[in-house]
């Protein structure tokens, strides 16, 4: 019982717990790399997903550019002498001029698109502010290049011209121009920014990055030279840069037609954020449920051991005799009913005990009084004086009958062999009893009427003789008239057997016999009266209440004596 | 039920244990909370910020600066959310194609917020069902606009007894069209000093392209056959129509069939005779965008005026010229100026708006205050301009929100670079002027849509080039009248007359009851 019932249910559910955890452990390390790569992927394919949009804006540039250089009228008004017609001319113009503003003016990226005709200085142009198109243009042909201004304004530009232009000094007849300036690559990563990506920015080895507009410039100058396109082509991991703030896992993809690379960096930390806020929670949430468990066993504890201890305590005073151990402050639930039955229990047992014991005490106090009354030496001598007197007038009988009697009483009077005694046996010591005063006095007569059924009862032994004494003590102590004893039994319906004994004595006043009947029912005295008082205890004692002695006035004159008891069941018989 | 002091310190520390793990678990739940990315503090407390964060579209004409993308992007973006809770973005749509680009992105029902046009158009976009009504939009978030802008101006853009516009500008506007802007400075380099007449401009030309044959004369063509009139038309005339088909007598108030008019060919004669001298340029006349490079390149000696277009392009034109400087006259000075409309700025709200409510606040924290004013037109002070002696004084030359768009008496101060004589210009402009007869006159085209489509069409095609002079009068006007008469020109020009005599009607009675009064 050492190691209670709170230590096993706490082990009991860190079993249940511990393998829980364990799993949940495995299923989150998988998850999470599960998750790692998922974002990984995710972030690659955002960062993947704007370059297609940079590269479609570029894309969608070169395609007017195409659409320029094949166009007719672009062509022709290359040769003025082909529309030497004023109007022809003007309406050529007219058509060019307005499908380039057409053209740029589709889509929401704000590129410039141009045709210069280098040997009329005519330009056509998207754009109408100064230095929309570049005064120098470059040297040949060619896709999308990264130029500066000399006033200090970054573009890509790509040039188309007809006849090709290859080298600084040919002239060609026409260029048509595609330009987006840095402003509107910034803008667009601007965008990107605020639609997901963390701070995205332009690069190439060897040119200054083209950063948003509200980029961390230091961080990235930071991270610049780290940056390695051709390692992260084909691997699948991302780069990882380690700076003084942090690490960085740094997504790279190229936009093909220019040659950079559209660069977004993102703190590890923050990618890894909700998986381990996740953990976090779990574990936080399997400590509490750690917790919540001891409280829980705790309080089963509380409610089940303590009690269950305080019960035994109790029945180890029980065991150990001391009968007026009670429960106190029952709990509340099941324990509060066991604390009430264990204490109803307890009484209970007391009080058989408590009866158990009286009624020894009193058989030995009866037969003691018994024993002192029948020793008493008037009465020996008034039989022996009676004997001798016999003996000497010779009458024989009378001697033997009186010696049978007195061998008869005393040995019934000093048996002590057992505490009960049928009504036959009780009666013959009465007979016995009232053969011997009837022999010295000669002063009354007495009758016996007992049912016969109530013969084989068994009652206290020695519980008739002392009212029978009662009567020769008291009754007959001054005879006036010739006396008479009545002894009857009767045995009712209901089971309630009677013993009456009466006489025709003085009697008592109303006033002596309530007097009398009080003493008897209350506690002993050491008068002779304690043997009436005796008897009603012993026959309260064994049959229960309604049992006992009763007093009243005899119809005869004298003192009637009651012995009632309740007849067991089965007995009767 | 009494408890024994054992028990009863039992259920105390029972209580203090229970009361300990609620606190851890406040604690876990909390640090859960804690974890930083979780949730960003917005401030959503303040009630006078609308919700949600929207984006506002707006259509501007023109081109964008870099400035004024750089500015949009970031300072006044991060202050219209601050304030308005919302995200401008601006749709530049250049002036060659405004027109077309603008109605095609209202017709075919792009998200647009907020777009200007010019006063003409107000009446055509509400037939067509292109923009709202603002009444009730006015009322409810316009207290600064209506507080800045005097009660007349609005009263041009109320119809059918709503409000379909709001007057931006409130400055003066007589005359508007009919001056003719001027670079002053090369102007003095030839020693003139002020142009009074065509043969001014003229001899400004051939004094110049003798001098330097880089620069170029007027090169629009969809304007400026009014700026002629004040020197060749003997009666003053006003148009009636943005297309320049027709035009009322403001002496008479009768409807001027104006290209069946004498006045038209003289006209004609005056375009045909700066082609051929090369005033205009016929290599360039074609570009639409033309005028506006060669403005922009500070080639250009003089373009159509619009009152105080010589402070407003000043900026633009120094940009190529650092010398430049600009000045409006108006041909045959005396005679008086017209006021068509108190102001020719309309903001006008698409029907098909998502965020009209938005659109109204916005212009309503334009004029605000006099910093909301500076700030949008011209940038951040102290980084993009500078206050000096009352003037502004730019530090970029990058253009922002157009200043004209939302001149105010309340608010206005002249650049540093502009003349005071320009100035002066502006604030005497309304001195000689008079309100025009067709004032609250609005063409509704419904009736005569499909002829009057395709004379616009037969115009574009044939007309042009005779008002530009790339061909001469006599030699293709009568084919041209005659297919624009197969087109229905009769028709539009019966349906113009009537309507015209219904509003000259109603105006009689109007004045009539008020007389009475």
């Amino acid at each position: 019982m050492k190691s209670s019932i709170f230590t096993r249910m706490v082990l009991a559910l860190l079993l249940l717990l511990t393998p829980i955890i364990a799993l949940y452990a495995y299923s989150n390390h998988t998850s999470s790399s599960v998750l790692k790569r998922e974002i990984v992927k995710a972030k690659r394919t955002q960062v993947q997903t704007f370059v297609g949009q940079l590269g479609q804006m570029f894309a969608q540039y070169d395609s007017y550019q195409k659409m320029l250089y094949e166009s007719n009228e672009v062509r022709n008004l290359a040769y003025p002498d082909l529309l030497n017609d004023d109007l022809l001319y003007y309406r050529t113009l007219k058509t060019v001029s307005e499908e380039i503003s057409r053209l740029a003016g589709y889509g929401r990226w704000k590129g410039i698109i141009a045709v210069v005709y280098p040997k009329t200085g005519v330009v056509i142009k998207s754009n109408s502010s100064l230095g929309a198109v570049p005064a120098e243009l470059p040297d040949k042909d060619g896709f999308w290049s990264y130029r500066t201004s000399p006033k200090g304004n970054a573009y890509f530009i790509e040039t188309i011209s007809n006849p090709a232009k290859s080298a600084r000094e040919e002239e060609a007849d026409l260029t048509v121009v595609a330009k987006v300036d840095e402003g509107e690559i910034k803008s667009d990563l601007s965008e990107m920014k605020s639609n997901g990506l963390e701070d995205p920015f332009l690069y190439k080895p060897g040119d200054t990055p083209i950063y948003n507009y509200t980029a961390n410039q230091d961080l990235i100058r930071e991270l610049l030279p780290e940056l390695d396109p051709v390692a992260t082509e084909d691997g699948f991991d991302p780069l990882l840069i380690r700076t003084s703030g942090g690490t960085y896992q740094v997504h790279m993809d190229m936009v093909q037609s220019l040659g950079w690379y559209l660069v977004d960096y993102v703190p590890i930390d923050t990618i890894m954020a909700p998986i381990k806020r996740s953990q976090t929670m779990f574990y936080s949430i399997s400590g509490m449920m750690l917790f919540m468990a001891c409280i829980l066993s705790f309080l089963l504890y509380r409610s089940i051991r303590i009690p269950f201890r305080k019960l035994m305590q109790g029945m180890n005073f029980i065991e150990k005799g001391i009968y007026t151990s009670r429960m106190k402050d029952p709990p509340r639930g099941e324990f509060r009913y066991v604390y009430q039955k264990f204490n109803s229990m307890a009484a209970r047992i007391e009080e058989l005990i408590e009866d158990v014991l009286k009624e020894q005490i009193r058989t030995k106090e009866a037969n003691v009084k018994q024993l002192q009354s029948q020793i008493n030496p008037h009465f020996l001598y008034n039989t022996l004086a009676y004997i001798k007197s016999m003996v000497e007038l010779e009458e024989k009988e009378a001697a033997v009958s009186m010696t049978m009697n007195l061998s008869r009483y005393y040995r019934y009077t000093t048996k002590l062999s057992s505490s009960f005694a049928t009504i036959q046996e009780e009666l013959n010591l009465i007979e016995n009893y009232l053969d011997i005063h009837r022999m010295l006095t000669d002063d009354f007569e007495y009758e016996i009427d007992i049912d016969p059924a109530m013969l084989k009862m068994e009652i206290p032994r020695l519980s008739l003789q002392p009212l029978i004494e009662n009567v020769i003590v008291h009754a007959f102590r001054k005879p006036v008239k010739y006396g008479s004893v009545r002894i009857r039994g009767t045995l009712e319906e209901g089971g309630l057997a009677r013993l009456t004994v009466d006489d025709n004595g003085t009697g008592l006043t109303p006033a002596q016999l309530e007097s009398l009947q009080a003493k008897i029912r209350t506690a002993p005295s050491d008068q002779i009266d304690a043997g009436l008082h005796n008897v009603h205890q012993r026959l309260m004692l064994l049959f229960g209440k309604g049992s006992g002695l009763f007093l009243s006035h005899s119809e005869r004159g004298g003192l009637c004596a009651e012995l009632v008891w309740q007849v067991q069941v089965g007995e009767a018989e | 039920m009494r408890l024994s002091p054992w028990k009863a310190g039992l259920g105390a520390a029972a209580r203090r244990l229970a009361f300990g793990s609620f606190l851890v678990m406040v604690a876990l739940t909390s640090s859960c909370k804690g974890i930083p990315g979780l949730g960003d503090a917005t401030d959503d407390s303040n009630p006078d910020i609308p919700q949600p964060y929207v984006t506002l579209s707006m259509i501007m004409p023109g081109d964008e600066s870099a400035r004024m993308r750089e500015f949009v992007d970031n300072e006044l973006n991060a202050r219209l959310k601050q304030e308005l809770n919302l995200k401008l973005e601006l749709t530049y749509i250049p002036w060659a194609d405004y027109q077309s680009k603008v109605e095609l992105a209202l017709s075919t029902g792009e998200n647009y917020d907020l777009f200007w046009y010019g006063t003409s158009f107000v009446s055509d976009y509400r037939t067509k069902g292109y923009i709202r009504p603002l009444d009730t939009l006015l009322q409810t978030y316009g207290q600064d606009l209506t507080a800045n802008i005097p009660s007349d101006n609005f009263k041009q853009y109320e119809m059918d007894g709503s409000l379909w516009a709001i007057p931006s500008q409130a400055f003066t506007s007589a005359g508007k069209f009919t001056s003719v802007m001027v670079r002053q400075d090369l102007l003095e380099s030839v020693g003139m000093k002020e142009i009074r007449t065509i043969a001014d401009l003229e001899a400004f030309y051939t004094k110049m392209h003798a001098r330097d044959p880089s620069y170029y004369g007027y090169l629009e063509n969809d304007r400026g056959q009014d700026v002629l009139w004040r020197e060749l038309s003997d009666q003053p005339l006003t148009f009636l129509d943005e297309n320049q088909m027709f035009a009322v007598n403001e002496n008479t108030g009768e409807l001027v069939d104006y290209l069946e008019s004498e006045l038209y060919k003289k006209v004609a004669d005056v375009r045909k005779r700066w082609v051929d001298i090369g005033v205009i340029d016929k290599r360039l006349a074609g570009n639409k965008a033309a005028n506006i490079d060669q403005e922009d390149a500070g080639k250009l000696l003089f373009r159509v005026g619009a009152v105080s277009r010589a402070m407003e392009n000043l900026q633009t034109v120094q940009n190529a010229d650092p010398d430049a400087k600009l000045r409006e006259y108006y041909l045959a000075p005396d005679k008086p100026k017209y006021i068509v409309a108190p102001s020719n700025e309309a903001y006008m709200i698409p029907t098909k708006s998502l965020h009209p409510e938005r659109a109204m606040q916005f212009m309503n924290w334009i004029l605000q205050s006099k910093e909301h004013y500076n700030f949008i037109i011209y940038g951040v002070e102290g980084k993009d301009y500078r206050i000096e002696n009352d003037k502004i004084k730019l530090l970029t030359n990058d253009q922002f929100m157009y200043e004209w768009m939302w001149r105010n008496k309340n608010y206005f101060m002249p650049t540093t670079n502009v003349d005071d004589s320009v100035v002066e210009d502006m604030l005497h402009n309304d001195d000689n002027a008079r309100i025009s007869k067709i004032f609250g006159f609005h063409f509704n085209q419904e009736p005569v849509k499909k002829e009057y489509a395709k004379v616009l069409a037969v115009y574009n095609e044939k007309f042009l080039p005779i008002n530009l002079g790339i061909v001469g009068y006599d030699q293709a006007f009568p084919s041209a009248m005659e297919a624009l008469k197969k087109a229905g020109y009769d028709k539009v020009w019966a349906e113009f007359k009537r309507q015209y005599a219904e509003f000259r009607a109603s105006q009689t009675s109007r004045a009539d009851r008020e007389g009475s009064k």
